[in-house]
């Protein structure tokens, strides 16, 4: 307990991004500006104002507070917008470029604008803040898209639908690069019957899916676990629904030394309590498997056994399975290089990226520290230290030459500094007709433009392929559409990596073993197998029930009653009947009455059977079927409940920062299925439950 | 000679094996050897038409009883037995044609006997057991006997059960037995008022061990005959001179449940779960805090995500409603963040606090105190 509260201190404040730090900071600013500007605050927060005193607030407003002078202009626009469309353009400009340094103010007036402001001013807002955002390095800044396609959710929900649909444009702006706000744009358009307009959303999608390859990582990762745990999920149905299956032939030995005073029934319904508690104690989910395989393989039928050993075996590849995933998220995790450079290049200058990029070169290997000085120059380069970042560049190249982003970077660095021969020699040189390359080709097309060749790079850009000209186009467009405020940095595009040369990539440090599984990867439970030893456990399993599941029994232990199915053994038996049986028959000589008492022991058991799958299949719809009469299609229900569930419990929406209702497309569908397989089982169970089935819940 | 079944008694026992060539409506013989005893059942479509345990069946039993309460002399039994073997009849017909007995002690004392010694073989749990169909049918026919293989079995079975407590009561080598009272019809008590008749015919006590040999009933059902007739006052059980209670609890109790044992059972499932709570809690505490969180693979990725997704749904909760949600159960509309969005993937809960326009996020919500500190 002692070192449990020492390591209460580890924990820390979980940090925010730049925007989100830069809002807090705007709504404090916001908050002075009230005091000081109290209508033109109102006018902002689409509250009534006073006509007569928004401009003389204004001019009163101290010259030297540029957040108060941007806020005050944003506010002048907003109003003037309102009173006469059109007029407010010049105010709203003006507080853009008062607050081109401030990411989080300009954010704070354009959700202003959102609410309170009139398209034109919302738009006009918006822009400023790309411009900003390009200035200031962002390439994107998908949290302000995921917040825009909230609001644009809530919009939709009040019937707002034409500022939901401003919302969604300038969400797809501020983030070109997830396919997430054109898809969302895509599914209202199709709604709206508007195919045309769903059409070019829907291409848009796909061509951020192919452009991207990050947007194809997360795809994959999510569709690769929700196969794993749609695959877990229907194999530990599959156990459920054998063990309970055979539960009173597993435990028959232990409820016999339990008072035998009492029901049997409770005294099987008190052991199930011992694996439940087991699950509650915190055993995981791989150790309770391997359990139930093992005491439900003596009494499994063989294809039951087959079945067993192929989740057995499934079970044991779980650490290489999500070995795949943790590869794959590794692009994406807080200090590996890859994410660090990928960040680098998506984002512009903060604090907490120049830490992340100082600490893993302090631990990095000669290996990762190519492309983390790559980054480092990238993140320098940004902040127009461009002389230093030259030198990084270099040294950078120095340490990897072969690797074509560090090799674009230096390009890019010597481009920057107008060496512009030496850097088109290096574009030159890694490009060697490789025409995928977005990127390269738009630095080595402007390098050979700024010597005045611009032919050339027309054509250059021409011989590109649709995707890499596709990613040139998205920052033409937006260089063209901010190109009063744009830095030089916005001539160069930094180096990513292709899609295939990713795939590759991953590939290869999969198999290379270049990750490592914990338990929080596996998420199993509390107490569990190490990740490391799951295979040889399951092998070992395997190797042990196959050995003990053939052995021939030395003596046979446990019976069925003849008449009613119950499980006995050597003590309780009574013969051919069980003792309740016997009970009930014994004394009775008469045949006619025998053979009525034992055609109703018949139905009764009968019955007690139904109500048993019944119960499971509205519990677990499919299992009961599966328990009671295995068929291609039990197991496809059963499959498809697993599938189902593990969708509507919002599994694939990892690695993204957009809202699940965005992301989880048709799980509107899955939760159906799951309400129809209810339903099903529902009617099932009244339907089944007969006067047989009541008697039978009577006898229990 | 065609051999359909055979195995041990281990495997399967013999209400098992009856049972199956009852299902089959077999005839046959079936034979039962352990050592040097050997047991010989027949067979007429599934039920016992005869049987013999080692020289034992009925035609002996009940000879051997004439004799024992001299209702025949040896004489007589040579004469009987070589009429029937003229006649080629069995031995009670003969004794029903001499009028030894009656045809309705006949077909009594073949009924209880053949029963007592089937019920006998019951007892049997370790041997061989070998069915064959190819038998002449007189031989399955026997005497006459034709007792249904499933009362039977029932029958073999409630004894089984039944014997150790009527063993324990009177099965000590001192038990006498004395007439107490006769009933008011012998006739209605059926046969086993025999042992009546005999005790009237003693004006002592006598032992359980001589009543035995003076009826032909098996053990059983001459302990068990004795019990109820004590139970009803007609005869008295005698230990050392001193009389004793003939109750022997022969109800089924098990069958009957206990509202003790209930209450015993259902308050260990509920002692087992909090004792798992228990466990859980101090593992989650123990585990949680020692150790570390991971900053790479999929951990590493997913909690940086996490975080920003719970930063952007606090600040809009603030923009849209004015002030800071009261907890992160609050973020469901903000913006629409999902039960495991709101707790970290680690396994932990976030903790969470607003103080005036800041507010912090934290990992591990044990943390009263959350450091500013680079995680």
């Amino acid at each position: 307990m002692l070192l449990a509260l020492a390591a209460v201190g580890l924990c820390s404040t979980l940090p925010r991004t730049p925007l989100q730090a830069g809002l807090l900071d705007a709504q404090d600013k916001f908050q002075t500006f009230r005091s000081q500007a109290p209508d033109l605050a109102a006018a902002l927060s689409g509250k009534p104002v006073q006509a007569d005193k928004v401009q003389p607030e204004f001019y009163s407003l101290p010259v030297a507070d540029k957040a108060a002078v941007a806020l005050g202009n944003a506010a002048m626009g907003l109003w003037t917008e309102k009173v006469r469309p059109g007029s407010g353009a010049a105010w709203i400009r003006e507080s853009s470029r008062l607050s081109e340094s401030d990411l989080g103010l300009q954010w704070l007036m354009v959700l202003l604008q959102l609410r309170n402001g009139t398209k034109a001013s919302f738009y006009l807002q918006a822009q400023g803040m790309e411009a900003t955002m390009l200035a200031q390095g962002w390439t994107r800044l998908p949290e302000a898209a995921s917040w825009l396609l909230a609001s644009a959710a809530e919009f939709e929900s009040g019937n707002q639908t034409e500022q939901a649909s401003m919302a969604r444009v300038v969400a797809a702006r501020l983030d070109p690069v997830s396919p997430v706000p054109p898809w969302s744009q895509f599914k209202v358009s199709l709604r709206a019957f508007d195919a045309t307009d769903a059409y070019s959303h829907a291409a848009e999608a796909y061509q951020r899916m192919l452009a991207y390859p990050e947007n194809q990582q997360i795809l994959a990762f999510n569709v690769l676990r929700i196969l794993r745990y749609a695959l877990a999920l229907t194999c530990l149905l599959l156990l459920l629904s054998w063990v309970i299956r055979y539960w009173p032939f597993i435990v028959h030995g232990l409820a016999e030394r339990l008072p035998r005073d009492s029901n049997l029934y409770l005294r099987y319904g008190v052991l199930a309590l011992i694996p439940v508690a087991l699950l509650v104690a915190g055993l995981g989910l791989v150790s309770m498997c391997f359990l139930a395989a093992a005491v439900v393989w003596k009494r499994a039928k063989h294809y039951e056994r087959v079945m067993i050993g192929l989740i057995i075996l499934f079970v044991g590849f779980q650490p290489w399975l999500t070995g795949l995933e943790s590869t794959i998220s590794s692009h994406f995790d807080q200090s590996g290089k890859e994410a660090v450079y990928q960040r680098t290049v998506q984002e512009g200058w903060s604090e907490d990226l120049q830490n992340r990029i100082e600490k893993s070169l302090a631990r990095a290997t000669n290996e990762e520290r190519a492309i983390l000085t790559a980054s480092k120059a990238i993140l320098l380069r940004k902040q127009a230290n461009y002389s230093q970042a030259l030198d990084m560049a270099r040294e950078a190249y120095r340490l990897n030459p072969s690797e074509q982003r560090i090799g674009t970077n230096l390009g890019n660095q010597l481009f920057l500094m107008a060496r512009y021969d030496t850097a088109t020699k290096v574009y030159q040189t890694i490009q060697s007709g490789n025409w995928d390359n977005g990127p390269l080709l738009f630095n080595l097309g402007q390098s050979i433009a700024w010597r005045g060749r611009t032919d050339s790079m027309a054509k250059l850009i021409a011989n590109a392929s649709p995707l890499a000209r596709y990613r040139i186009d998205v920052v033409a467009r937006q260089n063209s559409n901010a190109f009063q405020t744009l830095p030089p940095n916005r001539l160069v595009m930094d180096p990513e990596l292709s899609g295939r040369e990713m795939w590759t990539r991953i590939w290869s440090d999969f198999k290379a073993k270049r990750w490592t599984v914990d338990r929080w990867d596996l998420q199993t439970g509390l107490i569990d197998i190490p990740p490391e030893s799951i295979l040889v456990a399951s092998i070992a399993l395997l190797v042990f029930l196959l050995w003990w599941g053939n052995r021939p029994e030395r003596r046979k232990t446990l019976f069925e009653c003849r008449t009613c199915g119950r499980v006995m053994c050597r003590v309780c038996r009574k013969g051919i009947h069980c003792a309740q049986c016997f009970r009930r028959l014994s004394g009775i000589e008469e045949v006619e009455l025998r053979n009525q008492l034992l055609d109703r022991i018949d139905r009764e058991s009968e019955s007690r059977r139904k109500l048993l799958r019944l119960t499971m299949d509205l519990a677990l719809p499919g299992t009961g079927r599966l328990m009671a009469a295995p068929s291609a299609g039990a197991f496809f229900q059963v499959f498809l409940l697993g599938t189902c569930l593990a969708y509507s419990l919002n599994l694939p929406n990892f690695l993204s920062l957009y809202p699940v209702s965005e992301t989880m497309v048709g799980q509107g569908v899955a939760v159906g299925i799951l309400v129809v397989l209810y339903c099903l089982g529902g009617i099932q169970l009244v339907r089944g439950l007969g006067k047989d089935a009541t008697n039978a819940i009577k006898e229990a | 000679m065609a051999q359909a079944l055979n195995g041990q008694l281990r495997d399967f026992s013999l209400p098992d094996v009856l049972q199956f060539i009852l299902q089959q409506r077999k005839s046959g013989r079936l034979t039962l050897t352990y050592h040097h005893e050997k047991a010989e059942v027949g067979i007429s479509r599934g039920n016992i038409s005869h049987v013999d345990i080692d020289g034992r069946n009925v035609e002996t039993v009940i000879r051997d009883w004439l004799l024992s309460c001299g209702r025949m002399t040896p004489e007589e039994l040579t004469g009987v037995e070589s009429v029937s073997r003229s006649m080629d009849r069995s031995i009670l017909e003969t004794l029903v044609a001499k009028k030894f007995i009656t045809a309705e002690e006949r077909a009594d004392w073949i009924q209880i006997v053949a029963e007592d010694l089937i019920c006998d073989l019951f007892q049997w749990q370790e041997g061989a057991y070998e069915f064959n169909t190819d038998v002449p049918s007189s031989t399955i026919r026997g005497v006459g006997i034709n007792l249904s293989t499933e009362m039977i079995t029932m029958e073999g079975m409630r004894r089984l059960d039944e014997w150790p407590r009527l063993r324990d009561r009177l099965g000590s080598p001192g038990v006498q037995v004395s007439l107490a009272q006769l009933p008011q019809s012998l006739a209605e008590l059926g046969p086993e008022s025999l042992i009546l008749r005999q005790l009237e015919q003693n004006s002592s006590a006598i032992t359980l061990d001589e009543l035995e040999r003076r009826v032909p009933f098996g053990k059983f059902r001459l302990y068990d005959t004795i019990v109820a007739y004590a139970d009803d006052g007609y005869v008295t059980l005698r230990q050392d001179g001193k009389t004793f209670d003939s109750h022997v609890p022969i109800s089924l109790e098990a069958d009957t449940p206990r509202s003790s044992s209930t209450v015993a059972l259902l308050a260990m499932g509920a002692g087992l779960m909090v004792a798992a709570l228990l466990v859980n809690w101090m593992m989650t505490a123990a585990i949680g805090h020692l150790a570390s969180v991971p900053e790479r693979g999929f951990i590493g990725a997913e909690s940086r995500f996490e975080s920003i997704k719970l930063h952007t749904a606090i600040q809009r909760y603030r923009f849209e409603t004015g002030e800071w949600p009261t907890g992160l159960d609050k973020l469901r509309t903000s913006v629409p963040l999902t039960r495991g969005e709101r707790n970290s993937t680690l396994g932990m809960e976030y903790g969470y606090r607003a103080r005036g326009t800041r507010y912090d996020i934290w990992l591990r919500e044990e943390s009263s105190e959350p450091r500013n500190k680079q995680p």
